[in-house]
């Protein structure tokens, strides 16, 4: 290890006039920025990592527990461990939810006979079951799928956007807990309003995959 | 300058201290990241959307299926290592729901036996502990246990017993906690395992 850098890297990364803060990040983390020491001490813990092989880094930190495995899954993947946006359907699940949907199980019930069951049938069914899961809009599930009644269509995009708005509400409440001062609370509440206004917009898998939303959702990770 | 100083020793300290040939799961966690990384981006080769589609350009279904064992064994490792630490089961736990769907025709009742067994101990561990991550143990739990029970209802309905049922009690409790707790992606998986799940519930009922 190379001890005279990493203690030069951490005197250079304690400099006080290198804590300089972009205001607009400061309206968005208030609680975290406003504390210089909490600046510094990251700031020199970035030092010393730089300079430390992760191997050496891992042991201490899985040392703290669960605590310590997150944290290491930040610094080995720099991002939250999350991956998986859309988990997986899994098959026998699938085959049952059709089943026990009259709807589905009267248009579809012919693939989930055991005669019938197959990838090529889990591939089908698949792609109508997240589209009924995940879509929102109405006409566009109607276009979609012509066959299906259209009360029932109704039904699915309401409740896929009640499930998107209970979680955002879920988010408003844990964000009024370190929204303590009044413009932050401002802000964030309009970011919502907007988030909640393109519910009924979000048509198609692409608004789930852009970077905005991604942002988005990265950022309210970050204030929470 | 001498508190930052002081610091750092304490941090080579702690490094020194920890690095010890006592604890060697620690060291084989980046070939756990690492593994658990390259699974998933053979996933996402394959994956549109929330859709596996092995037709994919740039989908390798073998290669696919290779790195998620590997990103299984890897984690399984560290859950042999030290059940008590939640460090590897999350890996794990991921990583099978994705084996259900690429390699489901090949599954048996006893492997999503071992699986649910190894969710429940996570959920549990984690239960007693109020671990923070409480809330995806009880989502992958919930998962799981419906995809075994699910099996079962369709291939050997002679197991869905009264034991059982307290089991898949258990999964629809988990999944209630951590409903719309959850991502909305995962929350909607979730709710249609609760819903699978009381269904089952609900025909080992009629049965006794």
């Amino acid at each position: 290890m190379d001890w005279l850098g990493a203690a030069l890297a951490i005197v250079k990364a304690t400099r006080k006039d290198k804590l300089h803060v972009d205001p607009k990040y400061i309206v968005i983390k208030p609680r975290v920025l406003s504390d210089q020491n909490i600046l510094r001490g990251s700031a020199a813990l970035r030092a010393v990592l730089a300079f430390i092989p992760p191997a050496a880094v891992a042991a201490p930190v899985l040392g703290l527990g669960e605590v310590g495995f997150n944290l290491w899954k930040r610094i080995a993947l720099s991002k939250e461990f999350d991956h998986l946006k859309y988990p997986p359907i899994t098959p026998n699940v699938l085959r049952l939810s059709i089943d026990i949907d009259p709807e589905l199980k009267k248009h579809y019930g012919q693939l989930t006979l055991g005669h019938n069951w197959n990838e090529e049938a889990i591939s089908e069914l698949e792609k109508v079951y997240n589209d009924l899961s995940y879509l929102t809009d109405f006409e566009l599930l109607k276009a979609k799928y012509s066959n299906l009644d259209v009360g029932y269509l109704e039904g699915r995009a309401n409740k896929n956007r009640q499930i998107l708005q209970t979680n955002v509400k879920t988010l408003e409440q844990e964000l009024e807990k370190v929204a303590l001062v009044p413009e932050v609370d401002q802000n964030i509440r309009e970011a919502l309003e907007f988030v909640k206004n393109i519910f009924p917009a979000m048509n198609d898998w692409a608004m789930f995959n852009s970077e905005a939303f991604d942002e988005f959702v990265e950022l309210i990770d970050t204030i929470v | 300058m001498r508190k930052i100083f002081s610091l750092f020793l304490l941090v080579v300290g702690l490094v020194s201290a920890c690095a010890s040939p006592k604890l060697p799961t620690p060291f084989a966690m980046p070939n756990l990241v690492k593994a658990n990384e390259e699974a998933l981006l053979a996933w996402n080769a394959c994956a549109m959307g929330p859709n596996y589609w092995p037709g994919k350009a740039g989908c390798d279904v073998e290669l696919l299926k290779q790195k998620n064992e590997k990103a299984q064994a890897a984690a399984y490792e560290f859950i042999r290592g030290d059940p008590a630490q939640p460090q590897g089961f999350d890996i794990y736990l991921e990583q099978v729901l994705i084996s259900f769907r690429i390699k489901h025709e090949h599954l048996t009742g006893n492997d999503f036996i071992e699986k649910e067994r190894i969710a429940e101990q996570f959920f549990e561990t984690q239960q007693a502990t109020s671990g923070r991550s409480l809330i995806n143990a009880s989502y992958l739990f919930t998962l799981i246990a419906a995809e075994g029970a699910s099996y079962q209802f369709y291939n050997d309905r002679s197991a869905l017993t009264i034991e059982r049922r307290a089991t898949l009690l258990k999964a629809i409790n988990a999944g209630a906690g951590a409903f719309n707790l959850v991502t909305p992606e995962r929350n909607r998986r979730l709710r249609d395992a609760l819903q699978v799940l009381e269904f089952i519930v609900q025909y080992i009922n009629s049965t006794l």
